[in-house]
């Protein structure tokens, strides 16, 4: 890596971030509201490590979670790409079937 | 036999002539939802713009409701009466990406105070503006920045005088409207003493106007003897001084609403939780059979209305914490602030 150098803007951005101990994904944290505002860990355990604090069921937390970036990750976001994946779903927990997959475009 | 139809006619006349009360709340995807609390019925359904509404503030005389909506970035004027939407306000600038959380409007009704988090969106990279607090002529749609805020607000609220905005983030911060500054901040993730523990809250269900007090359930473990711990953080709206009640071991809550009498506090998650505010414990623990975000309480104190989550509203009686009806919704209503609208003759 040693031969490999920034030439442009964004790249030598990225070397002083690295070089200065930044941090480097900042876009996703904070537009959204951000997870370290709330007590829940995220969707697969919650605070004890169960299940049992989670929401119940897991359909009806859907919209709950991605609208306000709970999951950017797992689930399509609201913010950027694909605003209309469950337009044609109104309640998860009834009509989750219709919820559209989301696939890269060739 | 006329003695006899008498009182009944007399109960039938009062209940016609008593005043509808009404509450909204917005459902997945284009839907806000009027709900008469006093026939436990949907009257009412208005389609919005923009996908997935959010906040809810009605206007003074209950006609419009603001709400924000299509990833909080705008916010849709909806006249109740029309079942329309008038029109809608983007605040957002050229070049810019906006998310907006927290909504309120002043008394008079023609401005709206907006807790807004932009980005600007560049050819090769976005820049975090830090969050702030602007506010917008209801009419005009001209905004002007007050103030920059910290990271992780989500609800405001004004105080009667309508001197100071509380923005509840991580901390309460108190915005001196007159001098565009945080004048002071009650601390709740940064606590000053060492020996209080950080109070993690999450202002994302706002529903004060029964009572004027603001009350999130807190989570917090105890620097001391280092027990997990949970209660209130009640904020009292008439003059914004805030009282903490400590509840005991932690259940997991979303939100709360105090009732009207500010003797008692429901709250809501996987259970459907009563607090005694004078004693300040615990009272009654219900298992609900799905999850909930939100509850409102009935003018008189003696209905809660709880949603959020899934497709139903589910009304409780107070006193005993039975369920009395449950009303299946158009869709799911997902975060929505779930507000009483100030009082009207029936619509």
């Amino acid at each position: 890596m040693k031969h490999v150098r920034a030439v442009n803007r964004k790249a030598r951005m990225v070397t002083r971030a690295v070089k200065n101990g930044e941090g480097d994904v900042k876009a996703l944290q904070l537009p959204p509201l951000g997870c370290s505002l709330i007590f829940d860990p995220g969707w697969e355990t919650d605070a004890a490590g169960g299940v049992t604090g989670l929401c119940q069921p897991v359909e009806a937390d859907l919209y709950g979670c991605y609208d306000d970036c709970w999951w950017p990750a797992q689930v399509p976001d609201q913010l950027t790409n694909y605003l209309s994946w469950s337009d044609s779903c109104a309640a998860a927990e009834r009509d989750w079937r219709k919820l559209d997959l989301i696939y890269p475009d060739k | 036999m006329m003695k006899r139809l008498l009182p009944g006619l007399l109960c039938a006349s009062l209940a016609l002539a008593q005043p509808a009360e009404l509450y909204v709340l917005g459902v997945h995807p284009h839907t806000i939802v009027i709900f008469d609390g006093t026939r436990n019925e949907i009257v009412g359904q208005i389609q919005t713009r923009g996908r997935a509404p959010k906040e809810l503030v009605p206007s003074p005389d209950g006609k419009l409701v603001y709400t924000t909506t299509e990833g909080r970035s705008q916010i849709e004027v909806v006249n109740l009466e029309t079942r329309a939407v008038d029109r809608v306000i983007n605040i957002t600038p050229s070049g810019y990406r906006l998310t907006i959380y927290g909504v309120v409007l002043n008394a008079k009704g023609d401005r709206l105070y907006v807790h807004v988090k932009p980005v600007r969106e560049l050819i090769d990279r976005y820049v975090v503006d830090p969050p702030q607090i602007w506010s917008v002529d209801v009419a005009t749609g001209k905004t002007e920045k007050i103030v920059e805020v910290p990271q992780g607000v989500a609800a405001l609220a004004l105080t009667q005088d309508e001197r100071e905005l509380i923005a509840w983030g991580r901390d309460l911060y108190y915005i001196d409207l007159g001098q565009h500054r945080i004048a002071h901040t009650f601390p709740l993730m940064n606590p000053v003493n060492p020996s209080a523990g950080a109070l993690n809250t999450l202002a994302l269900f706002i529903q004060f106007e029964r009572s004027g007090i603001f009350s999130i359930p807190y989570y917090m473990k105890d620097p001391i003897t280092a027990k997990d711990l949970m209660g209130l953080v009640d904020v009292d709206l008439h003059d914004g001084k805030v009282d903490l009640v400590e509840l005991g071991a932690p259940i997991p809550l979303y939100s709360a609403v105090v009732s009207p009498d500010h003797k008692h506090a429901y709250a809501v998650m996987n259970q459907l939780v009563a607090v005694d505010l004078e004693q300040k414990r615990i009272t009654q623990v219900v298992d609900l059979e799905r999850t909930r975000y939100v509850a409102n309480i009935s003018r008189a104190g003696k209905r809660l209305f709880v949603s959020g989550a899934a497709p139903f509203i589910h009304v409780y009686d107070t006193a005993t914490l039975q369920l009395v009806k449950t009303i299946e919704l158009p869709g799911d209503p997902s975060v929505t602030a779930f507000r009483a609208l100030p009082t009207r003759s029936a619509r």
